[in-house]
């Protein structure tokens, strides 16, 4: 029963560990993150990604968003906006 | 413990530390600038006068950088910090101190915390709070005030509209050692938070329609500096409406601001003055847009029953009331006339203050930008300016015409290289004035008119 028991856990520890291996290269592909810093699995967004990126999530409108959802992604539109403005103003 | 049982109940440990990480996990935003500013100029620098008789042309570089960190815990609560550091080359080294460090050497404790603000939804109210050191701007364009202050924000929606109250605590006279009475722990005659200088804010904006908003607010300055009795506090009551609209290609917007009460720093008058503004931008798609922008904020003289001169809050360890300009008209595009948004440690203007100096300002611009490739850009603009209320020593109301142009070029999509220049033809009222922040009295002998070449870089993330 132990046993049972000490496999399903280290079987359900290697399932969530996974995701890290899966970042990992094959050896006909090149790694794009060491060589131009693309497509690193921590990359984060530039404030102009995230307003580009909140923009056109919001162009897609009410057949992909609802209403309500809507008025949260333009909330975070305007926060990323001013967030830019008091980066660059003294 | 048999060994069996040890690897079991370690296998048990980190499988469920793995599998709660993700309902500890904090969204980690790092945002930030670094901007270098090169000068040729023999006005816009932080160790002159201004203006002058062959004031020398003289070369700056000044850079900025700031970082942001934004701790979110969901989008309901998130810390948020934001550093600066500021040098000018060739300043200092290895020294302690805003703004230094540019000099051989480098090595300078020079940090600046420019905000620090817990920011959430509050789960009872239903209203986002903002509390800690955090940038706040008045709903008239930062001419009353712009700038980061210490308070307490809340905000909430009712369908179309959103109101805003809130509370900052500007200056605790007590505890600024270049203000009148210098800080000493367990102060008993001045204790902290007995004299105060606190702005106390109400805002609303209504959403008539997707293209009409209209707002209204009300501020209290509430200035009780050592010496003044709190029954006796210098107040200042600003109530504005203000509106933007957009009709097909063209927007607009407008405001009127009046103020009642006291001036800020003197006693003994009543005050009674007004600002009005109204600016319109028209996009005329692939062939830029065109802007037109028109400020005025009113002035007053000694003699008058009342006082009449805007007022503007400002900052800065001499103690609130002077000091460093918290007020500005970035809208009007200005690098010379008004403050430039772009500014760093030569921050200077002909109009450094909306009050002007008890004169007020009138002040008229226009513009275009261009967007002749997708990256690259150009602007022109020129500005008119004029003190609202003439005084008797002055010799004119027409402080100067700025002419300015630029052209940006992205370098790379978050690094943009500018090119500007910008002179002014002095009016009477500055050209024998001897400082930025001086007028024409009785001298004949003419400053030169100021200009500025710079070429600038820009990088955002």
């Amino acid at each position: 029963m132990k046993k049972i028991a000490v496999m399903i856990l280290a079987a359900f520890s290697l399932a969530v560990a996974v995701p890290v291996f899966a970042a990992e290269m094959t050896k006909e592909t090149k790694d794009e993150c060491l060589l131009a810093s693309k497509g690193c699995a921590h990359e984060t967004k530039t404030i102009q990604q995230k307003i580009k990126s909140l923009d056109v999530e919001i162009k897609k409108g009410k057949k992909i968003y609802s209403a309500e959802e809507i008025k949260k992604l333009e909330m975070k539109l305007k926060e990323a906006n001013d967030l830019l403005d008091n980066l660059l103003k003294q | 413990m048999n060994f069996k049982k040890t690897v079991a109940i370690a296998t048990v440990v980190g499988s469920l530390a793995a599998i709660s990480v993700p309902a500890l996990a904090l969204e980690n935003e790092f945002h930030g600038m670094y901007r270098l500013r090169t000068m040729m100029t023999n006005f816009e620098n932080a160790n002159t006068a201004g203006l002058a008789k062959d004031a020398p042309t003289t070369t700056v570089f000044e850079q900025r950088a700031r970082l942001q960190y934004i701790a979110k815990a969901s989008d309901d609560l998130k810390l948020v910090t934001h550093f600066e550091m500021d040098s000018s080359w060739g300043d200092t080294a290895y020294d302690n101190g805003r703004g230094k460090g540019g000099a051989m050497g480098a090595d300078t404790v020079n940090i600046e915390t420019k905000s620090v603000y817990l920011d959430f939804n509050c789960p009872i109210t239903g209203s986002n709070v903002k509390v800690g050191i955090q940038p706040v701007s008045d709903a008239y364009k930062g001419i009353f005030f712009t700038d980061d202050v210490a308070g307490v924000f809340a905000s909430k929606k009712f369908a179309g509209l959103t109101a805003t109250a809130g509370f900052t605590r500007l200056q605790d006279y007590n505890r600024t050692t270049a203000g009148a009475t210098p800080f000493t722990p367990l102060a008993v005659a001045n204790p902290t938070g007995r004299n105060t200088l606190d702005l106390f804010l109400l805002d609303a904006k209504f959403a008539v329609s997707k293209d009409l908003t209209v707002g209204g607010s009300y501020y209290l300055v509430r200035n009780n500096p050592v010496g003044v009795s709190y029954k006796n506090t210098l107040d200042v009551h600003m109530v504005g409406a203000n509106a933007a609209a957009k009709f097909g290609m063209i927007g607009a917007d407008a405001f009127l601001a009046y103020q009642a009460g006291s001036e800020l720093t003197a006693a003994g008058r009543d005050l009674t003055a007004f600002a009005a503004q109204a600016a319109v931008k028209a996009n005329l798609d692939k062939a830029g847009t065109v802007r037109a922008n028109v400020l005025y904020t009113s002035g007053g003289k000694a003699t008058d029953s009342k006082a009449k001169a805007w007022q503007g809050l400002n900052s800065g360890a001499a103690g609130g009331a002077l000091g460093v300009s918290s007020n500005s008209y970035y809208d009007s595009k200005m690098l010379l006339l008004m403050r430039s948004v772009v500014a760093m440690d030569s921050d200077k203007a002909l109009v450094n203050f909306t009050n002007n100096a008890n004169r007020g300002v009138t002040l008229l611009t226009i513009g275009y930008d261009a967007a002749i490739t997708d990256k690259m850009g150009a602007s022109v603009n020129v500005g008119y300016g004029m003190t609202s209320q003439k005084q008797a020593t002055d010799k004119s109301n027409s402080i100067g015409t700025e002419l300015n142009a630029q052209v940006d070029y992205k370098l790379f999509s978050n690094l943009t290289a500018s090119l500007t220049g910008a002179y002014v033809i002095l009016g009477d009222a500055k050209k024998y004035a001897t400082g930025a922040d001086t007028f024409s009295t009785t001298s004949t002998v003419k400053s030169d008119n100021p200009y500025l070449s710079s070429v600038m870089l820009n990088y955002v993330f």
